[in-house]
């Protein structure tokens, strides 16, 4: 009995008060969606009813009832996400699996116990489920993620961490604020199921003082197999006791494994993150598989990890590419029936009519096949942004500042492959923002500021680059102090030199060495790493901008991966526009008596909907056509829908994305260019103006 | 040790349960909620020294409602119930400030242990 | 140091880049327009494939218009990793200018903002305008 003490008899009406209840709603989900097939809340609902009855059966202490319906959700699970069709199959295993609960329930009622119903066979066809439901090749039963990164790092058993560049940085300047540095193990209790947010909780409770600069495995970013998490070992700095970090780690069903304080020396000038040194068998440290005899653990470890890379996807993307493949084979059998026809002396014209329809047909499922291969590699940039208002807060609480941050732009999408590259990268911009950039509240007051300094971060899509901008109100950056060293420096051309020019000084390496960082209030600080990573392995651009006293702003531009897209040609005016086809909903004719204007903006009225309208030839700066109906194009973007006339519509067509610079694309319609074959120019329509005011 | 508990879950035999757990325990069970705005409404009106906070509920689910009550009060002790699989959200709740979390279903001890050091 | 430039003309006044920020020089032919562009920017020009905007220099600098110009041509430049265009009235030849004759001189007596221009240099008895292409790019105004 789950409690002890607590009277049999109420906590046995109690139970079944509720588990009839739910037991009863069961029954009437599976027959509904049995009859009417799932949508989105009558899954996730049924989903729920068995998932509490599951837990309060558990709970009583039913182990049969509990593994019964614990069975059921696990199918159910899968059948809610799509990886498991409800098909008639399935759909008489819950029914028998339902009856089962009923006679369970039964039992119990009378006063006996779930004991005596015979479950087995129904749990074994459950458990079977998976493999028969699952579609050819793919796995079957797998849980929605199986994140496993490459984890080359230190066997979290000993040894020093390999550190790359900013995690050297972050020693080095801990190392000047005279902080200690320990290595910290932790293992969570063999029976807590999830181990990643537990070693989370003392994560949490150490950046209150001290700084994590390393985890091992990895606790930034997506987080590896949870159950790699049962021992963990961090690496960090704090200026307080070796006790206060034990006492910041005391989490429930956590034990401390060890603790123990870290020479900075041996640490920094270990073997370096790529590429074993000479001496890379070095007591303990571990070296590139190779340079020497390692440990096979480690060797083994890193090439399992790079066999393995898999990623997080939306699971409606996944479902968008299987509708389409479910598509592709019926238009599959479409051409086998055809080709069977014209063995048989079939009238070649009407085939070869219908050849021509499902080539189209084939034709715009690639197209979409594509398109959703590639927006599977899109990511919300959120995914970065996400952990920066905590890092604003407990940066500023250590260092005593008072600072408001701002997100703007986290739904803008980057590709995958760059999250981990640009991650490092905009978190320094951030902390030398709030270390360097932002004074303290005092200092700022004296200024004539407000003591509350701001950090600004924003992302968003211009032309075929991701702009993300970074802002502070805080000192700037002196530039003549930056040109006095140039000169000191006895770097070429530095009299002469613009502001931008010796601004650019600021990325170069070796020229922020400590000195002259110190001079410039510490701005500068690994600025040259933040160049070389988005420079050379982002292919993309930084850019500093700054006025001493007021603020800093960097600016990074990173290039996007996709360039081919489906598009419709349409013309407004005698400018040429194209509409990605995932942009667009419908083309439709348009009276002149649907539209109407109210304050200067227009809408199409039609069958109950109002939708906003705009036209193409107006956005291009040019007069209206007078016209009784119009072309028009439905544009979706999100949630919402606009109405574009234009004055033709051309064709589909496959174009390819060229950047549109900001000189040609002030008002930011537009996403990119494009050439004709002909030479023409094309604009890319963004279609998410119409979510815009100005519009 | 008298420490006043607010009790959130949107099935009743759960907060049954819970409840007599607790008290057994001298814990003082100050209120229960079955959703998340009930919730909110009881932290504001009650106070307790601590919140057991069901994750997945109808009518606001235990995020927001989690959300909310660390805006009436910052150093409001939290601790969230979750099912398998909802990592995720239990890790933005312990970004947001959670004290501790205990998944479901759940051993007695296991959940008097987590309230015992979240209230130290 | 002394370095090259390229320099052209506008009307009656001379202007240079650095040699190195210059990739190409075309004839001021096949330019496209672009719909609600600033006036300053004539359209683009399809280069091997890139579409590299083009912008007037006269009316981006605000000269005012004299005469025709004889040869007009585009000046393909590189700036940032970018490509652009410059459309000016005459491309003349390659300098030679010192540093030291570069005067970084904020208050510009010909009435240009000092954002397009580097500084000016004296040559013989002639005067060079060394342009700031990253100034001249620029959105935004």
């Amino acid at each position: 009995m789950a409690v002890a003490g607590m009277d049999e008899e109420k906590l046995r009406s109690a139970f079944l008060e509720e588990a009839e209840d739910l037991y009863g709603k069961l029954g009437e989900s599976l027959l509904s969606l049995e009859q009417n097939g799932g949508g989105r809340e009558l899954l996730n609902e049924t989903f729920r009813l068995i998932h509490s009855l599951k837990s309060e059966s558990a709970l009583m202490g039913f182990a049969k009832l509990s593994e019964l319906a614990h069975a059921m959700e696990d199918v159910f699970g899968l059948a809610r996400d799509g990886r498991v069709p409800l098909d008639r199959q399935v759909m008489d295993i819950m029914f028998a699996g339902a009856d089962l609960i009923g006679e369970m329930m039964g039992a119990v009622s009378r006063g006996e116990s779930d004991e005596g119903v015979r479950t087995e066979e129904v749990v074994r066809r459950l458990a079977r489920v998976p493999q028969q439901g699952a579609p050819e090749g793919a796995p079957g039963g797998s849980p929605e993620r199986v994140p496993v990164r490459e984890s080359p790092q230190t066997p979290a058993d000993g040894g020093l961490p390999v550190l790359d560049e900013f995690e050297k940085r972050q020693l080095e300047e801990a190392l000047d604020r005279g902080e200690g540095l320990y290595r910290l193990a932790i293992r969570v209790d063999e029976g807590e199921p999830m181990k990643f947010p537990r070693v989370f909780l003392v994560f949490n409770a150490l950046e209150e003082e001290a700084n994590v600069v390393k985890a091992v495995p990895p606790m930034d970013g997506e987080p590896l197999e949870d159950a790699l998490y049962g021992e963990t070992v961090l690496y960090l700095t704090t200026g307080g006791s070796e006790a206060a970090v034990t006492q910041a780690a005391c989490v429930d069903q956590v034990t401390v494994l060890s603790i123990e304080r870290l020479d900075y020396r041996a640490v920094l000038e270990g073997p370096p993150a790529r590429g074993g040194g000479p001496d890379a068998a070095l007591a303990g440290a571990p070296g590139e598989a190779g340079a020497g005899a390692q440990p096979s653990a480690e060797g083994q470890q890193k090439r399992a990890g790079a066999e393995k890379t898999s990623i997080r996807v939306d699971t409606r993307k996944l479902d968008d590419l299987w509708r389409l493949i479910a598509e592709l084979v019926t238009r599959k059998s479409r051409v086998a029936r055809l080709s069977e026809k014209m063995t048989r002396g079939g009238d070649v014209h009407e085939a070869s009519e219908e050849l021509a329809e499902t080539f189209d047909a084939l034709d715009k499922i690639a197209g979409g096949m594509q398109q959703t291969m590639v927006d599977t590699r899109m990511i919300p940039i959120a995914i970065i942004f996400s952990k920066f208002p905590r890092l604003v807060r407990d940066l500023s609480r250590k260092l005593g500042k008072s600072i408001e941050l701002s997100i703007r732009g986290e739904e803008t999408e980057i590709d995958r492959g760059i999250v981990e590259a640009l991650s490092d990268p905009l978190t320094h911009i951030i902390r030398n923002s709030i270390d360097h950039g932002i004074e303290s509240p005092e200092e700022r007051l004296r200024r004539g500021k407000p003591a509350r300094g701001r950090v600004s971060i924003e992302a968003r899509q211009q032309g075929g680059n991701i702009v993300i901008e970074i802002a502070d109100d805080g000192r700037g950056i002196d530039v003549a102090r930056i040109r006095e060293k140039a000169v000191a420096e006895g770097i070429e051309g530095a009299a002469a030199m613009g502001d931008a020019a010796l601004l650019e000084l600021v990325f170069r390496p070796g020229f922020s060495t400590r000195e002259v960082v110190t001079d410039l209030s510490g701005r500068g600080v690994g600025m040259d790493v933040v160049a070389t990573r988005v420079r050379g392995e982002l292919k993309g651009d930084v850019v500093l901008a700054t006025e001493n006293g007021r603020g800093t702003r960097v600016t990074l531009l990173l290039p996007l991966t996709l360039t081919i897209i489906n598009a419709l040609l349409v013309r407004g005016d005698s400018q040429l526009c194209a509409i990605p086809l995932t942009d667009v909903d419908s083309t439709v004719k348009v009276l002149n008596t649907e539209i109407r204007a109210d304050d200067g903006r227009e809408a199409w009225v039609y069958r109950n909907e109002e939708i906003p309208l705009h036209r193409l030839g107006a956005l291009f700066g040019r007069g209206r056509r007078r016209a009784e109906e119009h072309f028009a194009v439905i544009l979706r973007h999100g949630d919402r829908k606009g109405c574009l006339i234009v004055d033709e519509l051309i064709e589909e067509q496959e174009i390819v994305i060229k950047p549109v610079d900001d000189l040609l694309n002030h008002r930011r319609l537009f996403s990119g260019v494009s050439l004709l074959e002909d030479g023409r120019l094309v604009f890319i329509l963004d279609a998410s103006f119409i979510r815009r005011e100005d519009f | 040790m008298g420490a006043k508990i607010l009790i959130v879950d949107d099935l009743s035999f759960m907060r049954m349960i819970q409840k007599e757990i607790l008290s057994q325990r001298g814990y003082v069970v100050v209120g229960e909620a079955s959703n998340g705005l009930e919730a909110v409404e009881k932290y504001r009106s009650l106070r307790p020294d601590l919140v057991l906070l069901d994750i997945t509920m109808p009518q606001m689910n235990g995020l927001e409602a989690m959300r909310k009550i660390f805006s009436i009060d910052p150093q409001a002790r939290v601790i969230m119930c979750s099912a398998l699989g909802q990592q995720n959200l239990i890790v933005e709740a312990i970004r947001a400030g959670v004290k501790d979390f205990i998944v479901k279903p759940f051993k007695p001890e296991r959940m008097l242990s987590a309230i015992e050091k979240a209230l130290k | 140091m002394v370095r090259r430039y390229v320099s052209f003309t506008l009307g009656s006044g001379r202007y240079c880049v650095p040699v190195d920020e210059v990739l190409q020089i075309l004839r001021h032919e096949n330019v496209m327009e672009i719909p609600k562009a600033p006036p300053f920017v004539e359209g683009v020009i399809n280069l091997r494939g890139d579409v590299v905007p083009v912008v007037n220099l006269r009316e981006r600098l605000s000269v005012p218009r004299d005469a025709e110009a004889k040869k007009p041509r585009i000046v393909v430049t590189q700036v940032e990793g970018r490509m652009y265009g410059l459309a000016v009235d005459e491309v003349r030849d390659v300098v030679e200018i010192d540093d030291a004759a570069v005067h970084d001189d904020q208050a510009s007596p010909f009435g240009v903002r000092s954002e397009f221009i580097r500084g000016i240099a004296k040559r013989g008895d002639s005067l060079y305008m060394v342009l700031d292409l990253p100034g001249i790019f620029r959105s935004g105004g």
